[in-house]
């Protein structure tokens, strides 16, 4: 197949794998570009799924392993589209290569040089409660597996390219511009969680007992830093009383994000279902404004938790959280809606169940690729009722949650959905 | 999932409450090993056999890239170094224990090709030693070697900066050095410095500052 009669999909995660996945099984070439080391996106981070509970990274992985082998995906990471334009019916789109000062025909994933990295920090990829070296890769099943020197942390004291038996470091690599020519453009560059220090009375980043889901998404996995033991950040103590809030930065005009953010309330009742499966007799509550649980069996999970796990549920918005010094548990000052008490009601540790924003890469891709996005930045539909997987574009999709909050299952059937319109777009030309 | 693929469900219903029964049934063993892992998180023998198997080949193919045979086998290695890591992780039983054999057998088929690949291409180099590379690839087959694979592990560290803004970097030195050197490159960049102890040092602070005294310490490592 001619080069410009690709697809290039934007952004790795769920919905970008399997479009990349559907439309090379088309038998078309297609081009798969993630900014990120690892293409895997937030769902590697998750531990569960609702409404089943499977493994995510079981369901993920493989499909990762099959983006990898397959003939007709160039999988392109640690890269970024800088711009693009239509030059009659092709796209000519420029791509930045971002140097990994890792020669990537050499590294075998071994790992001796992050263990003789003397320079640890933060790791993105589980919120910042764990530690990576600064020779990395972000998760242990990543794809590709190569390890990344994080220039901005790295002293340059080449314990790395001593003990590297593959001769694979490289300091002098550089950012590699180049263009491909591609038919159609898949975006599927998810969004961004809510930045809950806008919510200050909740006193994120203040109170170390206050986490968001995607914290607690790390502390619940296995493979996360604290190997699946649910610990409070201030101490490292097992919860026994837990809260969860609802609808922070979703619903909410204060922070301009007014919009439901549709995964929220299943994903905090699935982590409630979770905190009772690790800790015994744990007491969870769910302080909520109304539950909202879309999808098939979402409603059954919600009622079975209420009424056979033993989760309370609570509505009413939370005014403000306190904290006690002396212990750092929190105090949830609220009105219970349904009684009309004023409740103040102390927990070891409270969850805020954060929401989905538009990602600063999508409006960023939206710039470039002159596609136009809606009042919050999430990308515009041709038709929102009758082709809402096109964009206003011809010959560029959108798939996922660059479109607008939706959860797992989703996001893979607008993808499969973006893959075959992509491919039927390229052939019918 | 199992349960999915039977359709002996009448609804939704009730095929969540059996998915959420069986998971909860499982609470108990959560965190407890499976037939890969032992309690020590060490790899029982089939693991430890591809293991093994995936560390002698890629020492071969680095040794007969460096003897100046051009072997390309760094993106296939990579790929079983993702399954290996896929399963060690997934060892809990709400893990999909038919996907994690199913590619405990995809990662025994790919380290076969690969081997007869290198082996391949060995023989056509020199025969002697290719047949000392057969003999070490052999040992790993039968779990003889004395090679335990390291996993990359993620740490709980409490406290660590929430603000972007905010910086944290721990280093681990290769000599103690004097506290009058750390205080100077703590002044000198207005960044917080504690000892963990004589080889740990944390470094915290505004971010900026962080990472120009971080590289303050680049030349203890050149001495």
């Amino acid at each position: 197949m001619k080069e410009a009669s690709g697809i290039l999909v934007i952004g790795g995660g769920i919905a970008g794998i399997q479009a990349a996945l559907d439309a090379a099984e088309e038998g078309v070439q297609v081009y798969l570009v993630e900014r990120e080391p690892s293409i895997g996106g937030r769902m590697a981070m998750l531990d569960k799924t609702f409404p089943t509970l499977d493994c995510s990274a079981c369901i993920l992985t493989p499909k990762m392993v099959e983006v990898a082998r397959h003939p007709n995906i160039k999988l392109l990471a640690y890269s970024e589209v800088q711009g693009g334009k239509r030059n009659g019916k092709i796209f000519e789109v420029r791509v930045l290569k971002k140097p990994r000062f890792v020669d990537e025909t050499k590294c075998t994933g071994c790992g001796v040089c992050a263990q003789h990295c003397p320079v640890e920090v933060p790791n993105e990829f589980d919120v910042g409660i764990g530690i990576r070296k600064a020779i990395y890769i972000p998760f242990p099943q990543a794809i590709p597996l190569k390890y990344t020197i994080d220039d901005e942390h790295c002293i340059k004291c080449e314990l790395c390219r001593r003990v590297c038996k593959a001769e694979a470091i490289n300091f002098d690599q550089k950012p590699e511009v180049f263009s491909l020519k591609v038919g159609a453009i898949i975006i599927a560059t998810g969004a961004e969680i809510f930045d809950a220090r806008k919510k200050s009375e909740y006193g994120y980043g203040r109170y170390p007992n206050v986490i968001t889901n995607m914290e607690l998404e790390r502390l619940l996995n296995a493979s996360g830093p604290t190997g699946g033991h649910i610990v409070r950040l201030s101490d490292g103590r097992i919860p026994r009383k837990v809260a969860f809030i609802q609808c922070v930065g979703s619903r909410d005009h204060r922070v301009n994000y007014p919009y439901c953010s549709r995964v929220c309330c299943t994903c905090g009742i699935k982590n409630g279902i979770l905190l009772k499966e690790h800790v015994q007799d744990i007491d969870v509550t769910i302080y909520y404004m109304d539950v909202r649980t879309y999808g098939k069996g979402f409603e059954e999970f919600y009622k079975r938790a209420k009424e056979e796990i033993g989760i309370h549920f609570t509505r009413g918005r939370v005014a403000r959280i306190s904290e006690v010094p002396e212990t750092r548990n929190l105090v949830i000052h609220t009105e219970d809606t349904q009684t009309g008490k004023i409740i103040e009601k102390e927990f070891d540790m409270v969850i805020l169940s954060i929401g989905l924003v538009p990602s600063l890469e999508t409006i960023r891709l939206s710039k470039t690729l002159d596609v136009p996005v809606d009042e919050y930045g999430f990308l515009e539909e041709a038709d929102i009722k009758t082709n809402p997987i096109a964009t206003k574009v011809d010959g560029i999709f959108v798939a996922g949650t660059a479109q607008g909050p939706k959860d797992i299952p989703d996001s893979v059937a607008d993808a499969s959905a973006a893959a075959i319109k992509a491919v039927t777009f390229v052939m019918e030309r | 999932m199992k349960i999915l693929k039977t359709g002996r469900y009448s609804s939704v219903s009730e095929f969540v409450s059996e998915a959420i029964r069986l998971r909860l049934e499982d609470t108990k063993d959560m965190l407890k090993s499976s037939i890969n892992v032992d309690e020590h998180g060490q790899a029982s023998l089939p693991l430890s056999r591809l293991e093994q198997m995936w560390w002698i080949l890629a020492t071969f193919s680095e040794d007969l890239n460096r003897k100046g045979v051009d072997v390309k086998f760094a993106p296939q290695l990579r790929n079983c170094k993702t399954l290996l890591n896929f399963i060690h992780e997934h060892t809990c039983p709400t893990c999909d224990k038919e996907m994690v054999d199913e590619k405990f057998l995809d990662l025994q088929d790919n380290l076969e090709r690969i081997k007869d690949e290198l082996i391949s291409a060995s023989l056509n180099f020199d025969k002697s030693y290719a047949k000392d590379w057969i003999s070490k690839i052999d040992r790993a087959e039968r779990g003889e070697l004395e090679y335990k694979m390291t996993y990359a592990v993620s740490r709980f560290v409490p406290g660590l900066p929430k603000d972007p803004e905010r910086g944290w970097t721990r280093i681990t030195l290769p000599k103690p050095i004097s506290e009058e050197r750390i205080r100077y490159i703590s002044e000198q960049f207005g960044v917080i410095t504690e000892f963990e102890d004589d080889f740990h040092v944390i470094i915290r602070g505004e971010k900026a500052s962080v990472l120009k005294a971080v590289q303050g310490f680049a030349g203890i490592f050149k001495e």
